[in-house]
């Protein structure tokens, strides 16, 4: 079944961001629930389909679906890191292509940042006890061996990741809802704290509070929204170990396989991509990903980012919000990607809007490498 | 850990307690698997049959920490955490011991050596 122009998304919004002590991950989606669907011009009483993940719950649709008011015909839970939301998507067309709903919600919230958010620990007595004696923080341990890897194999250097992280800050800059945006140098990436080498602290996406929304809908209720629809032109999703230790090859993640399905679904090449939203938890993923997709061959992400290529005014536009590594990162991303690539698409996104906007592509990453699904939208 | 570890799980530990680095092959179809399982990771068949590692491998990746991730640990930071590709072909992740020799990179020899820690023994590498 081919998702091809089955649903639309409708409206898009974030809750506050940054540092938000006096708010639960409860009340943060409820803020962003309500922003997006107004903007949609759809009512609460139409949402049919509920699709979120946290990691503060065991139940979380059911907490946020009681706290929202909401009974939903198709519910959807999938829970494979910061990407969840991209599968998300992706879940929500197949739903709406089947008939089972007609408006769905997508939710996300975290209080990571304030910390009154519980985190449900994996278990040691899992697979994880033959991996978790050798003392790598999770998860930035796992993406410092995969650094590591690409810097043996290809040459890659710490300047070649920290290109990713600084046009990241100058898209931030241009981005009014960032959480850092004062200016940042190649020379301070690599002078910043070391974390777990090859990776410093400013390879690390932020660690803020915050929450999402996205509305999705079927093509015949797309045809009376506030504003015009953005459509899933194609989908695709991969998963390919938990630890990091059971990765096949550091150097290619799921992006390749869920990317393949995204572009066959899609029809359209690398090349017709205008705007580029790549989940960015260390500046690592980013060119790690770039090869998976297949916007470089291996070993050339290092080229492909270099001399301010992805900063603004360069011939990519990638992670145009500032990114995971700028604008937020409330514990799990992938919901502002799909934010960000639908502003884009719509031209709203003033001083940072891309030039030509008509089709985006997203990825997201979970875990350490171990999920991805990729979509691809293009605007009405 | 060992009130709730299965049969596998205990034998595996008891092999690290013996300073034995095991891991399984299957009988069906020859895959080496690790971490050990109760049916094959790649063909499903219950017969696994246990393997004594030669304990040498080839640093595959590597990262030095210096934010530990316990607290138990943070005595030991900065230390190196090796993904190794162990010469029984299966893929192997540890500490690289304190040690007079302390310059790996990918492509390095190493050898699995045992440690005693606060809880229990536990597998780490060392650089030859
Ligand atoms: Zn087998």
């Amino acid at each position: 079944m081919s998702l091809y122009r089955s649903a639309a998304i409708a409206g898009v919004a974030e809750s506050r961001l940054g540092i938000v002590s006096d708010a639960t991950v409860l009340e943060l989606q409820a803020e962003a629930a309500e922003e997006a669907l107004a903007e949609a011009g759809i009512e609460k009483n139409e949402v049919d389909g509920l699709l979120c993940s946290g990691r503060w719950g065991r139940t979380p649709q059911l907490e946020v679906a009681e706290y929202l008011g909401i009974n939903p015909a198709y519910s959807d839970g999938t829970s494979v890191g910061g990407a969840s939301f991209e599968f998300h998507l992706g879940h929500a067309a197949a739903a709406i292509k089947a008939g089972l709903c007609e408006v769905a919600l997508i939710l996300y919230g975290s209080t990571q940042r304030s910390g009154k958010e519980r985190s449900l620990a994996a278990s040691q007595n899992l697979a994880l006890q033959y991996e978790s004696f050798a003392g790598l923080p999770n998860p930035v341990g796992a993406y410092a061996l995969a650094a590591s890897r690409h810097m043996a194999v290809h040459g890659t250097t710490r300047k070649d990741l920290a290109e990713v992280a600084v046009a990241a800050r100058k898209w931030a800059q241009l981005n009014p809802k960032a959480f850092k945006r004062d200016p940042l140098t190649i020379e301070d990436v690599l002078a910043a704290q070391p974390v777990a080498e090859p990776l410093h602290r400013l390879d690390c996406c932020l660690v803020t509070d915050g929450g999402g929304a996205v509305v999705v809908v079927s093509p015949e209720r797309a045809k009376r929204l506030a504003k015009r629809p953005v459509w899933l032109l194609g989908h695709g999703e991969s998963h390919s170990h938990m630890l990091i230790s059971q990765m096949p090859d550091l150097l290619s993640t799921p992006a390749r396989d869920a990317g393949e399905r995204a572009f066959a679904m899609a029809g359209v090449a690398r090349k017709d991509i205008d705007v580029l939203q790549i989940y960015d938890s260390f500046t690592i993923t980013v060119l790690l990903t770039l090869e998976s997709v297949g916007f470089c061959r291996p070993g050339e992400s290092a080229a492909y980012v270099s001399g301010g290529r992805i900063a603004p005014g360069g011939e990519v536009a990638l992670n145009t919000s500032g990114g995971g590594l700028s604008y937020c990162h409330p514990g799990m991303f992938g919901i502002f990607l799909i934010i960000e690539a639908v502003r884009q698409l719509r031209g709203e996104c003033g001083p940072r809007q891309v030039r030509k906007h008509d089709t985006a592509l997203i990825s997201g990453t979970g875990g350490v490498f171990c999920s991805n699904a990729t979509c691809i939208l293009a605007g009405d | 850990m060992s009130d709730e570890a299965t049969q596998v799980d205990a034998f595996w530990w008891k092999g690290v307690e013996e300073e034995r680095l095991l891991f399984q092959t299957c009988d069906a179809c020859d895959a080496v698997n690790f971490y050990p399982r109760i049916r094959c990771v790649k063909c499903m068949s219950p017969r696994l049959s246990w393997r004594e590692s030669t304990k040498q491998g080839t640093v595959y990746a590597c990262t030095f920490i210096h934010r530990a991730p316990t607290a138990d640990l943070a005595g030991e930071a900065p230390y190196f955490v090796v993904l190794a590709d162990m010469d029984d072909r299966f893929r192997f992740m540890a500490r690289l011991r304190k040690g007079p020799q302390q310059d790996i990179s990918v492509g390095s020899r190493l050898t699995v050596v045992f440690e005693e820690t606060k809880d229990k023994k536990i597998p780490c590498f060392e650089a030859v």
